[in-house]
């Protein structure tokens, strides 16, 4: 069994069943939808991204689902992922979106530890560089936040 | 190109806690998504936190108040004080966190399993609360959205609690707590109202010296009214003389049942236990039976003696049972039971019975404790059995010897050295399933050899050790290869911790950490010597640590009781951590005791005196 899935650049994918199923979000319309030959429009993934999404679900294929939340969270990234995740700031945050959009979890999961991954010890000012977020907080409010969670660092 | 909002929730619910407090700086759409996940839970670890943390509360505005679902108190085993809770205004707790539905007392201690120490701190699930002292006076007013107490409240605190009674999930209660509960609401037949029908961890607590009587009726009455229980833990009760009911209760919900310093005198109760949880997955037992003095009081015989001996041996015999017969059980904690050699004869049995196929050991964890003082010897049987540890990936062993053992057959070699574990003449692959391994000892004498245990147990993920010295040097007759070798082989291990162990060679030890344990991410270090440093204090890590753990270590530098550990990163990759001992204890004023550098850290760790001298 195989189904059709088309990009927001409408550039038409064929995967098989199981592959497009890893996505909740296809797998509930497959359903609703039962067998049928058209496409499922995807309006929010382009071609670029959608043909990562669908290496990254045929090559966990076989992958156990895990619904523990504390499981999920510890599990360390992949080799296979962090090499697939080596990928320019604006490809990954659009693999994370259409992860989000798709209701692919475990991709979702892998995405947000990359991105986490990149601020663990950097500076307000280093991630706000990253992400090219202009700093809205005025030095009272950022010493007030200082002050309010001072006890969590003060043993 | 900007990270998109609605990105930033799930990224963040990923990062360790104390990266939100510098995420909370980066904007104000990032401060509140921070913080709402930052208060979520919070972990107290010294009373001086404490103290900060309720003062704090007062000016939090209430959005953050309102994010509070959970309160972990750190508490360790050598500073308990039945005030460390006490002298916090809880009173407010229900002004101040309207959404609490969690409020635990963690406690670290515990003697037998794997000591815990790193993963308490931050998972804040594997709680115990079995203090047996009011660790919460009646002070603690009606949480309305509480789910989970992991303390004992005062009977005054409980009363208040009856209304939400059917949303509990976990409670403690003490002797007199239940049989007031037993005598209020007794069974009903038929049934009709069930008290806690959400209830799923119970820690019943005697905390009275006299002996307090638990009873097949009190039982029933727990199945009848906890039908969702799955963690039982009785603690300090006595179980004396039964008249084995024709019918009993079935409780099937229970898969973990913890006996804590309980005392039975009888051994029909191991059948009656057997037959009311019949789906157990985990016992762990901590049991005295009667001693010759209590035996000679109850009976007329005149040979004590024999009378001891046919006592011990039914009682052994009848826990065999209730472990073969337990076709679920996977777990296996045998702390103490009763006289020194009894846990000595059920494990030789529980061997032979698995030699001889009379029994499918299926266990996949055996825990033991100070079960007598050849325990090595016991160990190194146990270790022999090849149908009784095939499916074992977790083991706790005791490694206690005596003066008397001759150090030849302990160590399997006729390499003069101290007793050392692992034995030479271990079969090469008895430990090359165990992927989680912690050795213990009671009264030391006995040293691991680090790196032949790692070359032992080839799969080894985590390694606790408690109370050994550690020598890095192999067996030169054995793994001669290993001793000479230029050639540093990797090993896989990803969680190291040493608590109250004396390090020699530490500079080898260093060495090891830094070039051989490339996986390691969680890395505790707790009232440890390190001997034979060498100039250079510095452990350079070139990982990642999830977890670093640092309190109470000392050098030759410095016998150093408190630390103060400073953070600073030195470049973008690298973090160091400095520890320097105070004044009082700091011989060489100005050298760092210890400097560890490593991939910034998720969760650091360590006590500074502040909190130490001050409040605890």
């Amino acid at each position: 069994m195989s189904v059709r899935l088309l990009s927001s650049d409408s550039e038409d994918f064929t995967v098989a069943k199981e592959v497009a199923e890893r996505s909740m979000l296809i797998k509930n319309m497959l359903e609703d939808v039962g067998d049928n030959d058209n496409p499922i429009p995807l309006p929010n993934v382009t071609a670029k991204i959608l043909r990562k999404v669908i290496e990254w679900c045929e090559h966990h294929l076989g992958d156990p689902v895990t619904n523990d939340e504390n499981e999920r969270r510890n599990t360390e990234i992949d080799e296979w992922d962090q090499k697939f995740m080596e990928v320019d700031q604006e490809t990954l945050f659009d693999i994370i979106l259409a992860a989000n959009y798709l209701d692919i979890k475990p991709l979702l999961d892998v995405g947000c530890k990359t991105v986490a991954n990149m601020i663990k010890g950097k500076t307000a000012e280093e991630i706000r560089k990253i992400f090219n977020i202009v700093n809205d907080l005025t030095p009272e409010e950022e010493a007030q936040i200082r002050k309010e969670n001072e006890w969590a660092e003060d043993r | 190109m900007s990270l998109p909002l609605e990105l930033v929730i799930p990224i963040l619910q990923q990062l360790p806690q104390r990266h939100l407090l510098t995420t909370a700086l980066v904007s104000h759409d990032w401060s509140q998504l921070s913080l709402t996940s930052f208060y979520d839970s919070v972990y107290i670890h010294t009373n001086h936190q404490g103290k900060r943390f309720f003062e704090a509360l007062r000016s939090l505005p209430l959005v953050y108040r309102q994010c509070i679902r959970a309160i972990y108190f750190n508490v360790f085993p050598w500073y308990i004080r039945a005030d460390c809770v006490m002298n916090h205004p809880i009173e407010l707790l229900p002004i101040y966190c309207p959404q609490l539905q969690s409020l635990a007392v963690v406690h670290l201690d515990n003697p037998v399993l794997p000591d815990s120490f790193a993963m308490v701190d931050v998972q804040g699930v594997h709680y115990s609360s079995d203090i047996g002292i009011h660790i919460i006076s009646n002070d603690l007013p009606l949480c309305p959205n509480m789910r989970c107490i992991g303390t004992l409240l005062g009977s005054e605190s409980l009363k208040k609690y009856r209304p939400i009674f059917q949303q509990l999930t976990a409670m403690s209660l003490e002797e007199k707590q239940l049989f007031d509960l037993l005598d209020q609401i007794p069974i009903t037949e038929p049934p009709s109202h069930v008290l806690f029908p959400a209830l799923h961890t119970l820690d019943l607590t005697c905390s009275s010296d006299d002996d307090i009587f638990l009873g097949v009726a009190a039982l029933d009455w727990l199945q009848y009214h906890c039908p969702s229980l799955s963690h039982l833990s009785l603690q300090g009760f006595s179980f004396n003389m039964i008249e084995v009911p024709t019918q009993l209760p079935v409780h099937a919900s229970l898969v973990s049942l913890d006996l804590k310093n309980v005392t039975i005198e009888n051994r029909h109760w191991f059948y009656v236990f057997a037959a009311l949880y019949p789906a157990l997955r985990s016992l762990a037992l901590d049991v005295h039976f009667l001693d010759s003095i209590q035996l000679a009081l109850l009976t007329d015989e005149e040979d004590l003696d024999e009378r001891v001996r046919r006592h011990r041996y039914g009682m052994t015999y009848e826990i065999l049972h209730w472990i073969v017969r337990c076709a679920s059980l996977r777990s296996l904690v045998i702390a103490k039971l009763g006289q020194d050699s009894v846990a000595h004869d059920l494990l030789g049995m529980l061997a032979g019975m698995a030699l001889d196929s009379s029994w499918d050991c299926r266990l996949t964890c055996i825990a033991i404790g100070e079960c007598s003082k050849e325990s090595f010897q016991i160990v190194k049987e146990l270790l022999g059995c090849q149908p009784l540890t095939k499916h074992l990936n977790t083991l706790c062993l005791p490694l206690d010897t005596t003066d008397n053992d001759d150090r030849a057959t302990v160590n399997g070699c006729a390499f003069v050295r101290p007793p050392t574990f692992p034995p030479c003449d271990l079969a090469p692959d008895s430990l090359a399933n165990i992927s989680s391994l912690h050795l213990h000892q009671g009264f030391g004498g006995t040293t691991v050899a680090l790196v032949q245990l790692l070359q032992t147990c080839t799969n080894l993920d985590t390694l606790t050790l408690r109370n050994v010295a550690l020598e890095h040097d192999p067996c030169p007759l054995h793994f001669p290869s290993l001793a000479s070798s230029e050639l540093l082989t990797k090993f896989n291990l990803t969680s190291l911790a040493l608590h109250g162990c004396v390090v020699y060679r530490a500079d080898l030890f260093y060495a090891l950490l830094q070039h051989q344990l490339p996986q390691l991410s969680s890395l505790a270090m707790v009232n440890v010597k390190l001997l034979q440093l060498g100039p250079d204090p510095f452990l350079n890590l070139d990982v990642a640590l999830r977890n670093l753990y640092i309190v109470w270590v000392s050098t030759e530098a410095g016998r150093c009781y408190t630390l103060h550990l400073y953070e600073n990163q030195s470049s973008t990759r690298m973090t160091r951590y400095t520890c320097q001992a105070d004044d009082i204890h700091r011989r060489f004023p100005d050298t760092p005791v210890l400097h560890i550098g490593c991939r910034y850290a998720d969760r650091v760790f360590f006590n500074r005196n502040k909190g130490m001298n001050d409040s605890w």
